[in-house]
């Protein structure tokens, strides 16, 4: 009697059990029955639809300021909203591609921003995923945004100048008039702004970005530097008091000074051109949230938040349906032809980090 | 084998020393192997041994001259914030309880934000157009705004702020200690106030100063923070190399071998700094003990 009893309470556990995990669950059924509003385009809601992100948390290496702002007010709601957290790890690019390579097969990281020569490297190394459309948006980038990783902002590297020094919007050779000797900032080196103003020089003594000692000869005539700017703040104020009156600035970055009303100008120089330059989303490869890190991407390509972007901070959209107008339609690299007119750099400069930069400390720092 | 006694002592010390051998010394040891690898392309290297990356330091002027600027901005700073401390310290030693703990709070408030706080800090005020060009030009005392920023005496100047804390603190217990009637003896026997000092309080706070000495030359020696921001990567020194080749460039078996040489140059420097210490004391001692005697045989 004992044994029967028992067997009937066991065969009653099992089915129960059996019967719970078919059934749906009491969240779950609330989560189908409770759909996610979705004001996003409709590739975005589509390939969100019916996510759940189970409790996990993307980590996402970013800089900070309003790029953050507008991810923390665009993207990051959309993720949590479908049972996702995010971890934001704000800071430069460099940081980002140390971590990346030092956790190698085994990343804490899921998603990087990086730049386009940094993340093209990184794809090739092994280290980040090479970019598809697994990432619907991918599809709708412009050819130039679909290299290395997914571009997230065009941006052209020109010149930030003050208008008392100029009649005329300069050019790259601009910097090498006597009458701007000793008020020249620059950037730190490496690092696209200081690496552009390079390879500029290079262009300028009749050669190109790959040609180290006509780069150095050429740019060692503008020595010393006014400043090495690490911050914009202090560049745009000595810049607006004359004590600057030239400096290779990423286009979007002046705006919002000269919207303050402060004494500068940028122009997009001609000869040999803007320099391109890309903000680029990556994905690390072996990330655990892949599911998350795509989700991530396509939010953070779509439309809604690109254009976020170029009327807020300028950064030139690479989704090629962003629609701009006004201001962010003329500040920003927008459409085919501004994004064809951008000089792109060869990967000289990345691939000979090391050399270039014990030169420019020598040669050019002096230190 | 360990005694019975020792069983306790052996399981509290586990703890601190696993974590130690987890957190410092496996990593240590992880960046002397790296110091021999190969350096490929930017954050890649092989593990294939070689000696180029010590053969490129001690074959360029380049890092020894890094490595000199490091060492005088470290002594020069380090010189000076042991002098603006020592009479802050001594003068906060003579308080009572009370307000001695409070002003010693206030010394250590600043660093409770952190150098990069402190450093943003010195930033403003140091620009073309900050603050301090501001008084020096509203005094007459400079006619055009000084460059501080981008310069050794710009991160001189922020070191010293730093630091001065870690100078204080030691200098305070050091001399907090020295029995006040030593000092009333000296001056019941004809002493004045600068032979008092010079003769009883300068060298019974020497282990102070010592102390103080040796932890701010360590942290201006490893400075980082500080020449990157207000030296503005134009005054290159140990801190910005190594970051520069580790993060910028990604030349980690270089950034190693700069590192393990640099560590290990800190390593005599304090050594030597140990022994010369020693060497004032024992002279100190004899000295006093050698005056007592002849002022012995004059009684």
């Amino acid at each position: 009697m004992k044994k029967t009893v028992a067997l009937l309470f066991t065969i009653m556990m099992i089915a129960t059990l059996l019967l719970s995990s078919c059934a749906p669950k009491a969240a779950e059924t609330e989560a189908a029955a409770e759909e996610i509003p979705c004001d996003f385009d409709e590739q975005t809601c589509t390939f969100l639809e019916g996510k759940d992100f189970g409790g996990r948390t993307l980590v996402v290496g970013v800089w900070g300021g309003v790029i953050e702002e507008i991810y923390r007010e665009y993207v990051i709601p959309e993720i949590e909203k479908r049972n996702g957290k995010v971890e934001l790890l704000l800071g430069g690019t460099g940081d980002r591609t140390a971590k990346i390579y030092a956790e190698k097969g085994n990343p804490t990281m899921d998603v990087a921003y990086l730049n386009m020569y940094e993340a093209a490297k990184g794809v090739e190394d092994g280290v980040l995923e090479a970019p598809s459309n697994a990432v619907p948006a991918y599809d709708d980038l412009y050819p130039a945004a679909q290299v290395g990783g997914y571009g997230q902002a065009f941006m052209g590297l020109g010149i930030a100048y003050n208008p008392d020094y100029f009649d005329t919007p300069p050019d790259w050779a601009d910097f090498w008039d006597p009458k701007v000797k000793g008020k020249i900032a620059t950037a730190t080196f490496p690092g696209g702004d200081s690496e552009g103003l390079l390879a500029a020089a290079g262009y300028m003594a009749g050669s190109d970005e790959n040609d180290p000692d006509a780069m150095f000869s050429k740019l060692a005539e503008l020595t010393p530097f006014a400043m090495i700017y690490t911050s914009l703040d202090e560049l745009f104020m000595m810049m607006d008091k004359g004590d600057v009156a030239i400096a290779p600035v990423i286009s979007g970055y002046a705006w919002t000074y000269i919207d303050k009303g402060m004494n500068i100008a940028f122009s997009w120089p001609k000869d040999p051109g803007t320099i391109q330059m890309m903000d680029t989303l990556t994905i690390v490869k072996g990330t655990k949230n892949q599911d998350m890190a795509y989700a991530w991407a396509q939010l953070s390509l779509s439309p809604k938040v690109q254009k976020a972007f170029a009327e807020q901070i300028y950064f030139g959209p690479t989704n090629s349906k962003v629609e701009l107008e006004g201001k962010a339609a003329e500040r920003c690299v927008y459409g085919q032809e501004k994004v064809d007119a951008l000089l792109r750099l060869s990967t000289y400069m990345i691939d000979n980090r090391d050399s270039l930069t014990e030169r420019y400390n020598r040669e050019i720092l002096g230190q | 084998m360990l005694t019975k006694a020792k069983w306790p002592l052996f399981v509290l010390l586990l703890p601190g020393s696993l974590i130690i051998g987890i957190v410092f010394l496996l990593p240590f040891v992880f960046l002397i192997i790296q110091s021999f690898w190969t350096y490929e392309s930017s954050f890649v290297a092989n593990t294939t041994f070689t000696l180029a990356n010590y053969a490129k330091l001690f074959s360029d002027s380049y890092y020894f001259d890094v490595y000199l600027r490091t060492v005088k901005i470290s002594l020069i700073s380090t010189a000076i914030t042991l002098i603006l401390a020592y009479p802050l310290a001594r003068f906060i030693s003579r308080l009572g309880t009370g307000i001695k703990g409070f002003l010693l709070s206030l010394v250590a408030l600043p660093m409770i934000g952190g150098a990069m706080i402190q450093t943003m800090g010195w930033m403003a005020m140091m620009m073309r157009y900050g603050m301090l060009n501001g008084i020096l030009m509203g005094l007459g005392i400079a006619k055009e705004p000084v460059a501080f920023l981008g310069t050794e005496l710009g991160i001189i100047i922020g070191l010293v702020q730093s630091f001065i804390p870690l100078m204080v603190l030691p200098l305070v217990a050091s001399l907090g200690a020295i029995d006040i009637s030593l000092e009333e003896a000296a001056k019941s026997l004809g002493a004045n106030s600068a032979r008092t000092f010079l003769e009883i309080v300068l060298p019974l706070s020497i282990p102070g100063a010592v102390s103080g000495t040796i932890l701010t030359l360590m942290m201006n020696l490893t400075m980082f923070v500080t020449p990157s921001i207000l030296g503005q990567n134009k005054i290159m020194v140990f801190g910005t190399i190594a970051y520069q080749q580790a993060i910028s460039v990604g030349n980690w078996p270089f950034a190693s071998a700069f590192a393990i040489f640099f560590i290990l140059s800190i390593g005599l420097l304090a050594l030597l700094a140990r022994t010369v210490t020693k060497a004032l004391q024992k002279s100190q001692v004899n000295n006093i003990k050698s005056e007592q005697r002849i002022n012995g045989v004059e009684l």
